[in-house]
């Protein structure tokens, strides 16, 4: 397992569609993840310290695990991408039980940034889908290239810009 | 209390504007809350029966308060305060403890829908903001017998800005 900081939240200006750029914590990897606008919005907002007037979905979703039911978030994972989807589980401790729920990463996220849980990919995840920024790696490896349209697109992307954190 | 169901969920003809309509159980009278796109698709697809292939964000809600053993009791929307409706989500703890947490209406009804648990509006509200349906306005008009019903609430709805 690999922990993850969120790096930035990108919106493309043409599509509803944003992508959350998670960073290894001790690497250089980088793992981009779409999410809904929703989520991206959840996510973008917490980082930008907006706080909105009345709680949103994530806030609810934060304040009834943590402050109502007194359960602790210990982590979040992105455990794995199956048919271009990415699957995620949070995991609660309540007492002496720990729990696993299946999630969206985005919602996983949005979450874990809220109640300050780590983040985390699965080797799996990270080999499949993470990417080196280009100026970490001369060479690109060929295992790259069944991702060439995402790294397409990704290479539009200025992921060298971590200044967004958290 | 005033319990209500959660009779549709609308959305305007620029498809910006969605509003939830919640109709009095007891009486033809109807109360529209504006709210967010994410949240009106969630009350619809779970209205609908419709799958989705992952679990939404509601949809976690609902496996969190299940996995930590409390049970929904019920939803109200109490407050309105500058255009802002709020709500009340009221849970019973595992230990039988009774919690009542701020949400906001929308996330309220779309957890509510899941767990299959009353929605109320206190009287205040819905004696203030409730459209009412009058005699006139359920008089049969020549339309199909499936309109007929919903020809009072028609007219409702197209008398809204959205």
């Amino acid at each position: 397992m690999v922990e993850l900081a969120i790096s930035s939240v990108r919106m493309s200006l043409m599509n509803p569609i944003y992508v959350v750029i998670l960073r290894e914590v001790n690497g250089v990897r980088r793992l981009p993840i779409f999410v809904g606008r929703p989520e991206g919005d959840a996510i973008a907002s917490f980082l930008n310290d907006n706080t909105p007037p009345r709680p949103m979905t994530h806030d609810l979703l934060a304040d009834i695990i943590s402050h109502q039911l007194g359960a602790q978030l210990t982590q979040v994972v992105i455990t794995r991408l199956h048919k271009d989807h990415f699957y995620a589980t949070i995991h609660l401790r309540d007492g002496a039980r720990e729990i696993e729920l299946d999630a969206r990463p985005s919602d996983a996220i949005a979450v874990a940034l809220r109640l300050g849980s780590p983040i985390y990919a699965t080797d799996e995840v990270m080999e499949a889908a993470a990417v080196v920024p280009p100026h970490y790696s001369a060479e690109r490896e060929e295992s790259e290239e069944d991702l060439s349209v995402f790294d397409e697109f990704l290479s539009t992307l200025d992921l060298d810009d971590d200044e967004n954190q958290p | 209390m005033v319990e209500v169901r959660v009779e549709d969920v609308r959305v305007g003809q620029r498809g910006q504007a969605h509003a939830v309509i919640l109709k009095d159980l007891q009486r033809e009278r109807f109360l529209s809350i504006f709210i967010g796109p994410a949240e009106a698709d969630s009350i619809r697809i779970q209205l609908r029966g419709l799958q989705v292939p992952r679990p939404l964000t509601h949809d976690l809600i609902v496996g969190v308060i299940r996995s930590l053993g409390a049970t929904m009791r019920y939803v109200v929307v109490n407050d309105l305060r500058e255009d802002t409706f709020y709500a009340r989500i009221v849970l019973r703890t595992r230990d039988n403890r009774e919690l009542s947490i701020d949400s906001r209406p929308s996330d309220a009804i779309a957890v509510a829908v899941r767990m299959d648990c009353p929605i109320f509006v206190t009287d205040e509200i819905m004696d203030n903001y409730a459209h009412v349906v009058t005699e006139e306005e359920t008089q049969p008009s020549s339309e199909s017998d499936d309109d007929e019903d919903l020809g009072a609430f028609k007219d409702f709805l197209s008398s809204l800005d959205i």
